[in-house]
């Protein structure tokens, strides 16, 4: 699936590898992406309103294939992730008038019970915390839940936070 | 005594990865032991032949309780290049057992004709198995003429049951659907191949791969959340769908799923609103 999104991931891995930048993706990372690859192809067939399972295989197994060759440039990394203090973090977001706000219209706009990120996404953010004890962590992301609040995440958990469309603005000097 | 906890044909299958080292995919571990007792004339599992065969229920049971509760070999799943699969390799608990039972129990000429068994069947992989199998023991011209819309009604209810169930989060609909459209439309093809082995090999694929189908359905009519994670769901089904359309696009009966000609699935007008839904959905604004 061609899309904007895709093509500035791909031309960033290709810069880090020529230029020897490591990058790293957790496991639960990999495991949440290549989980969610399904029912993401699903919704777009779905919209369309277009039946064709084989065809959502055939693509699903294409996007598969080029998500290993993209993360097979990465450090696969297993860290022990440091829920708690996300979890906290998200608690009194909703106790604040403004970014209670927020967690609701991404509530809606995620067509989710709960006004909270998935048990999965607050593993990941606790994940990218733990490392942010040691290291400067970029958490490149498309997802509302992290980017709405990215100025509270980097306050509160050392956690940067780069929107997928501002990662051109990156320059690799900075993360080197 | 762990050897009275197991079956007695428990032996075959602990016997053939002490031999083999290890057994990529669950076709493979079936496909092996079926002709270990068909042409060894062994007595052990109950495969039944004639829609869905050769294929054990029995030996499915015993593989979890092996590997599950009992510690005699192991059961991991591995992604493959395009599908993950699963792979069995034996305990050190489950080496020991079978040298004990090996020593006491099972006839040296009994062994002598498994390790013949082995010699020929044990390197090819499990499509060179199921090839072998399916044309080996191919089913009959009249035989083909009773299954075929047998299989055509099992594929259009799983359907039209699995277009109910449909949500796209649920991993089992989605591989569940695009197996049973793709095995009908295979299956519609074969109406005008006149050979008889190719039709043989792709009936008899078809079937094992709708019988699986069918007793997933019913696994997953016994649990209110869904038993499955895509990757286990994949890897339970993953060497059938390999087999199938791996076959038909060898024989030009279908294209691989990978090499897939769309029109086979959707029209021009289909195509267009695909297009138009990829341009303006970012695929983040689909994640929920």
């Amino acid at each position: 699936m061609k899309s904007l999104g895709n093509e500035i991931i791909s031309e960033f891995i290709g810069q880090c590898k020529q230029k020897k930048t490591q990058l790293c993706v957790t496991q639960t990372v990999k495991d949440e992406s290549l989980a969610t690859l399904p029912s993401v192809v699903n919704r777009y067939f779905d919209r369309a309103g277009i039946s064709a399972h084989p065809v959502r295989t055939h693509v699903y197994l294409k996007l598969r294939k080029r998500f290993l060759e993209l993360e097979s440039h990465c450090k696969l990394l297993n860290v022990v992730s440091n829920l708690a203090p996300v979890k906290a973090m998200y608690v009194r977001f909703s106790k604040d008038s403004e970014l209670a706000k927020k967690l609701e219209e991404l509530r809606n706009m995620k067509r989710r019970n709960s006004i909270f990120p998935s048990e999965n996404d607050m593993k990941i953010l606790g994940e990218a915390h733990r490392l942010g004890q040691t290291y400067k962590v970029y958490f490149v992301t498309d997802d509302k839940d992290f980017t709405y609040f990215k100025d509270e995440i980097q306050k509160e958990l050392n956690v940067t936070v780069i929107e997928l469309l501002d990662l051109p603005h990156l320059t690799l000097s900075q993360i080197s | 005594m762990i050897s009275e906890k197991i079956p007695k044909r428990g032996w075959i299958p602990l016997y053939l990865l002490s031999k083999l080292g290890k057994i990529p995919t669950a076709t493979k571990m079936q496909k092996l032991i079926f002709l270990v007792q068909t042409e060894g004339k062994i007595d052990g599992y109950g495969f039944f032949k004639h829609y869905y065969g050769p294929y054990s229920e029995e030996l499915e049971v015993d593989i979890s309780a092996f590997s599950q509760s009992l510690d005699l070999m192991q059961t991991k799943i591995v992604d493959g290049a395009d599908y993950p699969y699963s792979m069995y390799l034996p305990t050190r608990k489950g080496l020991e057992l079978i040298e004990e039972l090996v020593k006491e129990k099972i006839p040296a000429r009994t062994l002598k004709k498994v390790d013949r068994i082995l010699a020929e069947h044990g390197t090819k992989n499990y499509k060179e198995l199921k090839e072998y199998v399916y044309k080996k023991y191919v089913i009959p011209e009249q035989i083909f003429e009773q299954v075929y819309p047998h299989l055509s009604d099992d594929l259009i209810s799983l359907d039209s049951i699995w277009k109910k169930r449909y949500r796209a989060d649920c991993p089992a609909s989605f591989l569940i659907l695009t197996v049973v459209e793709y095995g009908s439309k295979a299956l519609s093809k074969l109406k005008s191949v006149h050979d008889p082995v190719l039709r043989g090999v792709c009936i008899s694929s078809i079937s094992e791969l709708t019988a699986k189908l069918m007793n997933l359905t019913s696994n997953c009519e016994t649990t209110e959340k869904c038993p499955f994670s895509f990757r286990t769901i994949f890897s339970e089904v993953s060497d059938h769908i390999n087999f199938l359309d791996h076959y038909c696009g060898k024989h030009g009966i279908m294209q691989n799923i990978l090499d897939i000609d769309f029109s086979d699935f959707m029209d021009g007008e289909e195509l267009k609103r695909l297009e138009k839904v990829l341009k303006e959905n970012r695929p983040s604004e689909l994640m929920y």
